[in-house]
Formats: structure tokens, C-alpha cells, sequence
């Protein structure tokens, strides 16, 4: 629709008021994300699939996750390793349990763990990162030299090392997980402080006597969430990795829990053999998922972060 | 820019193509389509009972004729094992491929070894001390050379002779044994050792030490009742006569240790120091690297001529099934130092199967998997909590789950031997029995009922533990499932790392766990001394000094380990057995048999439960 908007003012059908380009509605950047970043795209896809699930395991599975050698439609109990037939989508495991209904439960497991404990890590580590600059001084350099000693930890030896401290439950390996994102957020959020701190917003916020707290809050912080989007989208494939490791080495979950790398903690080499399906389809679903979380992370990096703006 | 590969759209069409044909990979495979039931024959060796020398013991002059000439030593070690097989064996020696006449020099075997063997000691743990059983000697050993696992021979004892008085025994140390810094083995170090066994105490290299539920010989011999009668005449008076005294010694964790060592020089002969030891076997030790190995040189100068055959030997830690299968199909490994080696029945039977050239050898029933209650706290403290639990779990699924059916039910007394119960009282005790795997209603009936008497029949709420190893966390989760079937608990389940459950254990810090041991005979003295002292006891509880058995069971121990008649015995054991099955804290679900793997290559093996001294074994062809 074209409209007189008096003198000098050219309004061609189909193009923007004031010759500049209107706020896109969400539907096009989406549009527009999956048209630049198809990576990214696939991600996004599988990591929105990955939530369904999750959210619906109890709807999509087809038996009780921790049912122990369930019945089948004849009304007997199944056998362990039972291959994968249409009662039992992707067969049975050593305990004669479902492998798919596991899985989607696993889903479920992996996404809380993954979502809640790169949250919880990054949020600290901004936290700390954006404290840390703004005091700056003898505070930046202990919490720095504090952060540099957590780094030397391998992070996987250092997760197992709290998880032998905690004991093994669902929540301590978010725990655990948290606190090994932390150090690797605080140091990355810390370079996006650095340059935000030197604003001339911020000084002005100083200028008129606002507190460290508002600054920190009200100033820093927002400015480093783009930053934080990223990192918390990069350690949740991380996490679903970490976690899977650990209940592979049976210190994550406990045993009944249908999680991804507990499921492969069954699967040793003689059971691959004879029972592939019971490695092969969590290995795969660990794979996939991961991949694509690195995917959408990247492609939001990219998207988010105004140096890498519009390189693709 | 970093993806300009990936803004070739056919990527995204190509990646899902891919995975796609893993998964199809992965469905093709030719699984059967009923669930996987290995058949196979199962070589399965039974534990001789020692009965026999009970009545030996009984009659003294008998036990008297019993003397070891060093003449009948020379036969035994020297003309091949094929002639002392037992009567009751030689179906299987036929088919053995291990036994031949002629032994061959030299070669090196590498094995595997379930874990690491830092910070355990002498006397302390039986399979960790799988070990030091090259290094050193006993008085008496398990004969190795034979397939009848109950037969004893002497060791580092050259004869040894009963008294009339049926409690004192005169042993002969060999004449030429010397520890390896080229001091003789000597009668006081036969005495000390049997006092480091009963009362570590006493020695400040070893203090604090515990005594072990494996060298039993504290059941039969008290502190101060052996004595040097010359330089290599020890005199050994037991606390009454039994036929348990010589089983016992001739475990691998009762084993001789140098007095001037471990007094002289304080070295406590530990895992911890493994440089520091000095032994008299036919192995000497080399190099341990921590987590990783150990390895050990042939003693050229062992006192037995021409032992050992092989020149050396590596026991490679390996704590993942995994790992050990590929070992064994490459050839890395010849076999496992024990017949513990991480494998589970199916991979075991699995590898038997895949491997033409190595013979996986079964027996038992010689070690248990139980639920342990902590007694001093709530709700196990209560005895009929402890009843309603027993009631509840049904052994046969469980059986099944874990060993494809081929672990006997855990009854208090295993089934089968000259003490069990008859076949009429095994099948209908309460708790054990089943209807093809179904627990009859009355079970569950009483112990709901029990829980209702102490008001627990409403939801609640409670952690099981158990050890990250072994078979532990798939037991756990089928006891979870059962219990919380039977009785409408809500258990939470706490996998622990193995040596983090052991402190929680000792320091009473669970209310009820998954647990497994082993006994170091299959008699009744070793069944029940897990009962009667020991960790197991101290457990239940309720940790490190606290104690746990049901009411009686003590003084009818005493009883039966004093009985020479067996018929009498045999009573006294049946009630034992009832006492436990009523009162105890730790009920067990399932015996299990034992597996040891080894390559054709290695000649006149035989299964044991003991720690192998490797002494006897010889490769043709050649282990390289």
C-alpha cells in the first residue's frame, strides 16, 4: 500500500516508509535463519524434536521404561537381548527392559541435564566473569587465577570427582556439570566485560553514581546476553556428552534410569555382538543430538554476534 | 565461512542418507527373533568335601599315616599331574586338553587381573592377594596338580605329622627354602606368621592390621600355641581337633612371611610396597606400576628343583569386560590370575564360545551375592523388616537375569552337599520358593503383614546402595524393581565408587546395600564364619566395631566346629542354617559358580579357587 507522505518523500508499493527496512516480524527471521544458516536450520529441527520428545515421552513410549522383562501381546514376559521386532520398536536390554521406550525417556534425561546444567554453569560463570572486570584490581586477579586453576582440571576427571563426592542421582550430575561449565563461561563472558565496562553508557552509569550492583545488573549484564545464548547453547551438547560419559562409567545416573550413556554402560563388547541394537541406537541418538546442538550453536553464534554478522 | 563446505544443501540431504544406512546396518543385523538363549556344554568342575578329612582327624592313627615323604613329594611334582587326577575326574582329564606327560622349559605368560593391588596386605584379601601367591609359599597348599579342588599337599613343609592327641601337629620345613636375600626359611618364621594371622597386633609393622575373612586360621588356632622346636621343626597345637585347620592354612592368604622382615626391618609385605618384599616362591617380583601391572621373574633359585617352567609372568589390571575380551582374542593374554576376571556369565560363555583355543572352566557354588540390612539403623534395626525383605525378593528371576539361570538360589545352606537341608525343605521355604519364577501369594501376604505389625504397610520411602563393580548395579536395579512390586516401596538406588561403598559400608554409613563374598571353602565353618566374625557381621551391624548375628548362632559354631561326628555335625549345621535363614541381616539371593578363562597353550591347569603360584604350569607350544 503506497501513501502521500508529502514532499520528497518516494514511497514505492511494497517497500518501506522512510526508505528504511521495517523490524522483521519473528516468523521471517526464522525464515530468514533457516535461508542463511540450513545448518543451523537442521539443529534447530532436531534440537525442537528433541524437546517434543522429551515433553511427550510418556505419550510416545510404547512400555514402562524400568519394566524389567514387560509381557508381550501373548501375555509372556520377554526375553533380555530380545531383537527388535514390532511389540519392541528396538528390541530389549540386558535386563529384558524396552530400548525404545528407554530412549525416549533418555530424551528427557538428556535435555534436563543438558538445558539446566548449562544454564546453571553459564549463569554463574557470567556472573562471575561480568563481577569479576567490573571490580577488576586484587578481585580480578584471584577470581582469574581461581578460574585458571579449575581449567587444569580435565573437566571430565573433575565431574567424576564430584560425583564421587555427591554420589550418583540425576541432580548431582547437574551439579557436577555446572560447575565444570563454569570457569570456560566466566573466562569467555569476562573478554565481552572487558569491552562493555569501557562503554560510555556504562561510564555514564558510574558518572551519575549508580552502584555496582545496578551497574552490573542493569548494564553489563544484559549487554553480555547474546554471548551467554551462545555459550549455554555450546556446553548443552557438552552437557548431554559429560553426562552420557558418566553414566557410562556408572558414576552419572543411577542404573534404572533410563539415560542415554547408561544405556550404552550395558552394552559391552560381547553384547554388541550380540545384541547391537542396545549400543547402537543410544550411541546414535547421543550423536545426532549433540551434532545438532553444535550446529544451532554455531549458527547462533553467528547470527548473535555482530562481528560475524552476515558472513554465513 | 567456516561452513562454506556445508552451504552445499546436499549436505543436509546426504548426513540424514548416511545415518539412515547405519541404522539400516544396525537393524539387519541376524538377531534371532526370540530372546538370546546360550546353549552350550559348560565345563563344570565340583568342589570335593572335606568331610573325608574329618573323619581322618576323628581317627587319629589314621591322620597319623598321612605323612608327606619327601619321596612322595618327588612323585607328585615330578611325574606330571595326568596321575593324580582324582577317580571322580577323569571323565574330564580325558577331554582335557591341558594334561601331559612331559613339561617343557621356559616362556612368558601374560594375564589379566580384576584390580589393583595397592594398599592391601598379607592375610587381608583374598583376591587381591592373587598377587602375592607367586611371591611367597604356604605351609600347606591346595594341591594344584590335581582337578579334585579339596586335595592338600605340602608346600613349604616338607612332612608333617598329628600327635595322639588329635590338636598338635609337628610340620618339617623344607630343608633347602630360603627367602629370596638367601636367608633360610625357618621354623620361627612359621610362628610368626601364624601369629600375624590370628594377631597382627602384636608386631608394630603390622598393627591395626584387620585379621581377614579369608585366612580363617584364628578359627582353629590361638595366639601362642605354636612353637620352633629346632631351626625348621615347628610345633602347631590347634584349639581341638578339627579337619578345618589344614583347609584353612592352605587358603592363598595364609601365607609364610619372613620374621626378620616384617620385625627385623618393619616392612609390613603390603601392595603398597611392593619393592620392599621378600618371599620365598618360585617367582620373584620385577615391577609393579600402579593401576597398570605387575610383573615377575622366575626365582632360579627356588627350593623346589626345576619349578617354576615359565620364566616370568605380567598381570595387566584390567577393570573393563571390554578390555579383556579384546585381550583375550588377540592373544595378548593367556588367561586371568584368578577366576575373577570382570566378565559376566554371557560374555564369559560368549568368549568360550568364540575362541577355539581357550577352555573356560566353571565350578561352585563359592561366593554369594546378598542383601545386607544395616541393623543399627531404621528400618533394618527392626528383625521383621529384615523378615518381610527376605520374603519379598524373588532369587529366580534374578537367577535368570543375571546368569541366564545357571547361579544356584542363595539358601542359607546351598543345596546339594553332605550338610544341605533335604530337596523337601529347600522347596518350600518361605522366601526361596517359586512357581516358575512367580513368588507365591502367601510370601508377599506374610511379609506385608510383618510390615504391618511395625507399621510400615503405607508408602515409604529408602535408599539401596550398592558398589559400582561387578554385578552389582544390575542386581540392584532388579531388587528395587521387586521390592517395590511386592511391598509399594519407593527406593531410590545410590551406585557408589567401589572403594567409596566399601567406607560406606565400614563406616555404617547405608541403611541396606546389595553386597557379595566368597567363602574361602565350601564347608560349613567358612559358610558360617561369615556369620560368626569378619566383615560381614560388622557390616550388618552397622560398620567398624559393631557386630550382627542371629541370636545362637555363635554358640552352635562353636559347637559344630568341635564335632568329629559327622551325622551329629550335620544336626548342628541344619539348625545353624535355621538360624540364619530367620535372623539374619544379610539374605542371600544367589551362589555363584566361578569362571576362569585360559589359552590351550598353557598345560596342567587346574581350576581353583585358591591363588594360583603358577609353579606347576608349563606352555607348549611356547607362550612368547
Amino acid at each position: 500500500m503506497s501513501q502521500d507522505r508529502g514532499i520528497g518523500a518516494i514511497v514505492l508499493p511494497g517497500q518501506p516508509e522512510g526508505g528504511l527496512r521495517p523490524k522483521r516480524t519473528a516468523v521471517q527471521n526464522l525464515v530468514n535463519f533457516f535461508r542463511t544458516k540450513p545448518l543451523g536450520a537442521f539443529g534447530a529441527v532436531v534440537a525442537a524434536v528433541l524437546v517434543i520428545v522429551a515433553v511427550f515421552a510418556n505419550v510416545l513410549d510404547t512400555h514402562d521404561p524400568y519394566q524389567i522383562r514387560p509381557e508381550d501381546a501373548s501375555g509372556n514376559k520377554v526375553g533380555v537381548f530380545a531383537s527388535p521386532d514390532p511389540q519392541f520398536w528396538l528390541g530389549t536390554d540386558h535386563l529384558g527392559r524396552d530400548v525404545y521406550s528407554r530412549l525416549v525417556h533418555g530424551a528427557r534425561i538428556s535435555l534436563y541435564v543438558g538445558l539446566l546444567s548449562s544454564f546453571i554453569g553459564c549463569t554463574i560463570g557470567m556472573i562471575v566473569g561480568v563481577a569479576s572486570v567490573h571490580f577488576g584490581g586484587i578481585t580480578d586477579l584471584s577470581v582469574q587465577r581461581i578460574i585458571d586453576g579449575m581449567m587444569a582440571f580435565p573437566s571430565l576427571i573433575l565431574a567424576i570427582a564430584i560425583m564421587a563426592a555427591l554420589g550418583s542421582s540425576l541432580n548431582n550430575v547437574v551439579i557436577a556439570l555446572s560447575i565444570i561449565y563454569i570457569p570456560s563461561t566466566a573466562r569467555i563472558l569476562r573478554s565481552q566485560a572487558l569491552a562493555i565496562k569501557e562503554t560510555d553508557y556504562v561510564l555514564a552509569a558510574r558518572a551519575v553514581g549508580a552502584g555496582d550492583w545496578r551497574i552490573i545488573v542493569r548494564h553489563m549484564i544484559p549487554n553480555c546476553f547474546a554471548l551467554f545464548i551462545v555459550s549455554v547453547t555450546i556446553h548443552l551438547g557438552g552437557a548431554i556428552i559429560a553426562e552420557a560419559s558418566l553414566s557410562f562409567l556408572g558414576v552419572g545416573t543411577p542404573p534404572n534410569v533410563p539415560s542415554w550413556g547408561g544405556m550404552l554402560t550395558g552394552a559391552s563388547a560381547s553384547s554388541i555382538k550380540l545384541a547391537p541394537w542396545v549400543a547402537i541406537f543410544p550411541g546414535l541418538a547421543i550423536v545426532v543430538v549433540v551434532f545438532a546442538w553444535n550446529l544451532l550453536g554455531d549458527a547462533l553464534r553467528d547470527v548473535l554476534d555482530p562481528r560475524l554478522r552476515g558472513t554465513g | 565461512m567456516a561452513y562454506h563446505w556445508a552451504r552445499n544443501r546436499r549436505g543436509l540431504v546426504v548426513v540424514p542418507l548416511l545415518l539412515a544406512l547405519v541404522l539400516i546396518i544396525a537393524c539387519g543385523s541376524a538377531a534371532p527373533a526370540e530372546p538370546t538363549i546360550i546353549e552350550k556344554e559348560v565345563v563344570k568342575e565340583v568342589p570335593k568335601e572335606v568331610i573325608v578329612e574329618k573323619e581322618v582327624v576323628k581317627e587319629v592313627e589314621v591322620v597319623k599315616e598321612v605323612v608327606v615323604t619327601p619321596e612322595i613329594y618327588e612323585k607328585k611334582t615330578h611325574e606330571g599331574a595326568a596321575v593324580q587326577v582324582a577317580p571322580g575326574a577323569k571323565a574330564e582329564a580325558k577331554e582335557n586338553p591341558y594334561y601331559i606327560a612331559e613339561a617343557k622349559r621356559g616362556g612368558f605368560i601374560n594375564m589379566s587381573q580384576y584390580a589393583d593391588v595397592r594398599q592391601r596386605m598379607i592375610h587381608q584379601s583374598a583376591v587381591l592377594n592373587m598377587n602375592m601367591a607367586p611371591l611367597f609359599n604356604n605351609l600347606i597348599e591346595y594341591d594344584p596338580e590335581t582337578a579334585d579342588q579339596g586335595d592338600l599337599r605340602c608346600d613349604l613343609c616338607e612332612s608333617w605329622e598329628l600327635a595322639d592327641d588329635g590338636v598338635t601337629y609337628t610340620f618339617k620345613v623344607h630343608p633347602d627354602a630360603t627367602w629370596w636375600d638367601g636367608t633360610p626359611v625357618t621354623a620361627k618364621d612359621v610362628v610368626f606368621s601364624l601369629e600375624s594371622m590370628v594377631a597382627p597386633d602384636q608386631f608394630p609393622a603390622i598393627k591395626g592390621r584387620s585379621t581377614s575373612t579369608h585366612c580363617n586360621t584364628a578359627l582353629y588356632y590361638d595366639s601362642g600355641q605354636s612353637r620352633a622346636i629346632d631351626e625348621k621343626t615347628v610345633e602347631v597345637v590347634t584349639k581341638f581337633p578339627t579337619a578345618g585347620f589344614f583347609p584353612a592354612i592352605a587358603n592363598h592368604t595364609c601365607l609364610i612371611i619372613p620374621e626378620h622382615v616384617v620385625v627385623g626391618q618393619e616392612i609390613p609385605m603390603a601392595g603398597s610396597d611392593m619393592d620392599a618384599l621378600v618371599g620365598s616362591g618360585p617367582f620373584k617380583f620385577v615391577e609393579y606400576v600402579k593401576e597398570v601391572s605387575v610383573e615377575y621373574d622366575r626365582n632360579d633359585d627356588y627350593f623346589k628343583e626345576g619349578r617354576p617352567y615359565i620364566d616370568g609372568m605380567k598381570h595387566f589390571v584390567m577393570t573393563d569386560s571390554g578390555r579383556v575380551i579384546a585381550a583375550f582374542k588377540t592373544g595378548q593374554i593367556l588367561t586371568s590370575n584368578q577366576s575373577i576376571d570382570n566378565l559376566t556369565v554371557a560374555e564369559a560363555l560368549q568368549l568360550d564360545e568364540d575362541m577355539d583355543n581357550l577352555t573356560m572352566h566353571w565350578a561352585g557354588p563359592i561366593s554369594m551375592m546378598y542383601i545386607q540390612m544395616n541393623t543399627a539403623k531404621a528400618p533394618f534395626d527392626n528383625p521383621d523388616v529384615r523378615k518381610a525383605v527376605k520374603l519379598a525378593v524373588n532369587p529366580q528371576p534374578i537367577i535368570d537375569n543375571i546368569s541366564e539361570g545357571m547361579y544356584a538360589k542363595g539358601y542359607p545352606l546351598p543345596r546339594g552337599f553332605w550338610y544341605s537341608w533335604s530337596d523337601e525343605e529347600y522347596d518350600k521355604l518361605p522366601g526361596y520358593r517359586d512357581n516358575n519364577g512367580v513368588k507365591p501369594e502367601e510370601d508377599l501376604a506374610e511379609a506385608k503383614r510383618l510390615l504391618a505389625s511395625v507399621g510400615m504397610d503405607g508408602p515409604f520411602s529408602i535408599t539401596l546402595h550398592a558398589r559400582n563393580c561387578c554385578d552389582y548395579p544390575d542386581v540392584v536395579v532388579l531388587v528395587k524393581q521387586q521390592l517395590e512390586e511386592a511391598l509399594g516401596w519407593d527406593i531410590t538406588i545410590k551406585v557408589m565408587e567401589s572403594g567409596a561403598g566399601f567406607d560406606a559400608y565400614w563406616a555404617g554409613d547405608y541403611q541396606f546395600a546389595v553386597q557379595g563374598g566368597s567363602i574361602f571353602m565350601n564347608d560349613p565353618d567358612a559358610i558360617f564364619a561369615r556369620y560368626i566374625r569378619g566383615t560381614i557381621p560388622q557390616w550388618t551391624g552397622g560398620g567398624r566395631g559393631k557386630y550382627y548375628a542371629p541370636e545362637g548362632l555363635e554358640a552352635l559354631f562353636e559347637q559344630q566346629v568341635r564335632e568329629p561326628d559327622e551325622e551329629k555335625r550335620k544336626a548342628i549345621v541344619h539348625e545353624m542354617g535355621r538360624l540364619a535363614y530367620e535372623g539374619t541381616a544379610n539374605p542371600y539371593i544367589y551362589w555363584t559358580d566361578r569362571h576362569h578363562g585360559v589359552e590351550h597353550r598353557i598345560q596342567n591347569y587346574n581350576f581353583t579357587y585358591q591363588g594360583m603360584r603358577w609353579e606347576h604350569v608349563w606352555c607348549d607350544p611356547e607362550c612368547k
